[in-house]
């Protein structure tokens, strides 16, 4: 029996998984009954539990060095292995009955709802017989890191790998060429506490799916850093009460206006600001910049004012007199988001008669033009001409841009006809 | 007829002093159908409706309360107008 050394452990992957094979082809060729041989399905959960384990090793080794004589439990769920070898749990607990038959598994303890606890033969990791250990005297993983780590979580199943974890390729490995006993140990933090290593694997969170998935999802949630978060979380909680605090001025600006006599309780009183929420707002589903519902909001006011204009216009006009009917997004009779066809219409035509006053405009300067009148009498027909288009383009408008250069044409036409004509008389 | 469960499950009621000297309690139905979450403001609006349509010139003063022990006060009506 060889002496172990304390020095911490370096496991390479391949190592173990050889070690394993031979342990597995070892205790096969001992059996002289078939059925008490392991089987390839018990290879391949025998397998799965070893490169979880090495993982977790791996991940213990950044906050502590492992050392062989200290070696930590595993900590998994039956029904992520189950996940992960695409069988029932009740699979997974025979398989966990055979193995410690066989010795690979030393010892289990059951956490309830934390998942469950399993010693894995050191012979299999080390490739050593490993002396005798009683299983009180292993250490739990938990008790070792839990100075370090808040909530070490138990491992769940992960994806495959891509690359070997252990690989010093693409990852500042850095054996410490001073201190050689600690060849191969990873490197917690750099003098400044920053890591200084590569240490995650890639992996395929784009097939990571289900119940895993989730866990994955998690952490990395839970490895974002927490000031950021914390930002992050300040910034959407302003832009929360800055989009509430637009669904109160206007249901303020419209109950004075609409409703100036209304009494209403606090339930009926949020049941209304709901209503706008949803039907005047559309529940901010669009994802608009603050300036950008800030104009939307005057538009929603300038609707109210709409509405009160035409209700003065006229006895005979109303709306309902409760607002939880007229802001009711159903209510597609006399409900307020009719107003938006309104407001559309009203934009449409206050453009048409601005653009119709532009071009009576520009025709009214080019015909004292001709005439060698007005304050446009210097400039050539051509420095005109720029000037309008110049004048017409600041408010981007394509339909006034077509309906200036159509009329331009159409006098151009004129003019060269009866050019025509001045000259056959001639 | 309101049920007992629906007495005890309604968020508002509404004690009415009719002219002829009666006095009732309505409690409210607070759901659009059965399995629907309780809307307080649609019990509050279905007994208005009840006290400004169905019991038109019958009472003289309405209340509506919380349906809890020291329930807070909602809403009250006196002669067919909410004050």
């Amino acid at each position: 029996m060889q002496q172990i050394s304390s020095s911490p452990i370096y496991l390479e992957f391949s190592t173990v998984f050889a070690n394993t094979k031979a342990y597995m082809d070892e205790h096969n060729s001992s059996q002289s009954r078939l059925t008490d041989c392991l089987s390839n399905s018990h290879r391949a959960t025998v397998f799965s539990i070893v490169r979880l384990y090495l993982k977790q090793l791996k991940r213990a080794s950044l906050l502590q060095p492992v050392l062989p004589d200290q070696l930590p439990s595993f900590r998994t769920f039956n029904i992520s292995l189950a996940k992960e070898q695409g069988c029932t749990v009740r699979t997974i607990i025979n398989h966990k009955e055979r193995l410690k038959k066989a010795g690979i598994i030393i010892g289990e303890e059951r956490r309830g709802s934390g998942g469950t606890e399993l010693w894995i033969n050191p012979k299999l990791l080390l490739g050593e017989v490993f002396p005798a250990q009683k299983l009180n005297t292993i250490p739990s993983i938990s008790d070792i890191f839990c100075a370090n780590v808040k909530n070490f979580h138990p491992l769940v199943h992960e994806p495959h790998e891509q690359e070997n974890a252990n690989s010093t390729v693409g990852k500042s490995i850095s054996p410490d060429i001073a201190n050689p006993e600690d060849k191969g140990v990873r490197k917690v933090a750099d003098e400044n506490g920053e890591p200084s290593i590569a240490t995650g694997t890639l992996q395929e969170h784009h097939k990571n799916m289900g119940e895993n998935g989730k866990c994955s999802a998690s952490k990395q949630a839970i490895s974002a850093p927490p000031k950021q978060k914390h930002e992050q979380k300040n910034g959407e909680e302003a832009e929360r009460i800055f989009l509430l605090s637009l669904i109160r001025q206007f249901w303020q600006h419209a109950r004075t206006i609409l409703y100036p006599d209304i009494i209403l309780s606090d339930p009926e009183n949020n049941e209304v600001l709901n209503l706008i929420w949803e039907s005047v707002y559309g529940k901010f589903r669009v994802r608009y910049s603050q300036s950008q519902w800030i104009a939307y909001h005057n538009t929603a006011l300038a609707r109210v004012d709409m509405v009160k204009r035409w209700l003065d216009r006229d006895v005979n006009h109303w709306i309902p007199q409760k607002p939880h009917v007229y802001f009711d997004p159903q209510n597609q009779k006399n409900g307020f988001i009719n107003t938006w066809e309104w407001y559309v219409r009203q934009e449409t035509l206050k453009i048409e008669i601005r653009n119709q006053l532009e071009l009576e405009k520009v025709k009214k300067e080019t015909l004292t033009h001709n005439q060698e009148k007005g304050r446009f009498k210097n400039h050539s027909r051509l420095q005109l001409f720029r000037i309008h288009e110049k004048r017409l383009s600041k408010f981007k408008d394509e339909a006034l841009m077509q309906a200036y250069y159509a009329g331009l044409q159409y006098s151009l036409q004129i003019k060269i006809h009866s050019n025509d004509i001045r000259n056959r008389k001639a | 007829m309101i049920s007992e469960i629906g007495k005890r499950e309604a968020l508002s009621k509404c004690i009415v002093w009719f002219y002829d000297g009666n006095v009732r309690t309505f409690y409210s139905l607070d759901k659009n159908h059965r399995r629907a979450k309780q809307n307080q403001a649609l019990g509050i609006q279905r007994l208005e409706k009840m006290l400004l349509e169905t019991f038109k010139g019958k009472w003289e003063t309405a209340i509506i309360y919380e349906n809890k022990d020291d329930g807070a006060e909602l809403a009250k009506f006196k002669r067919g107008h909410r004050i």
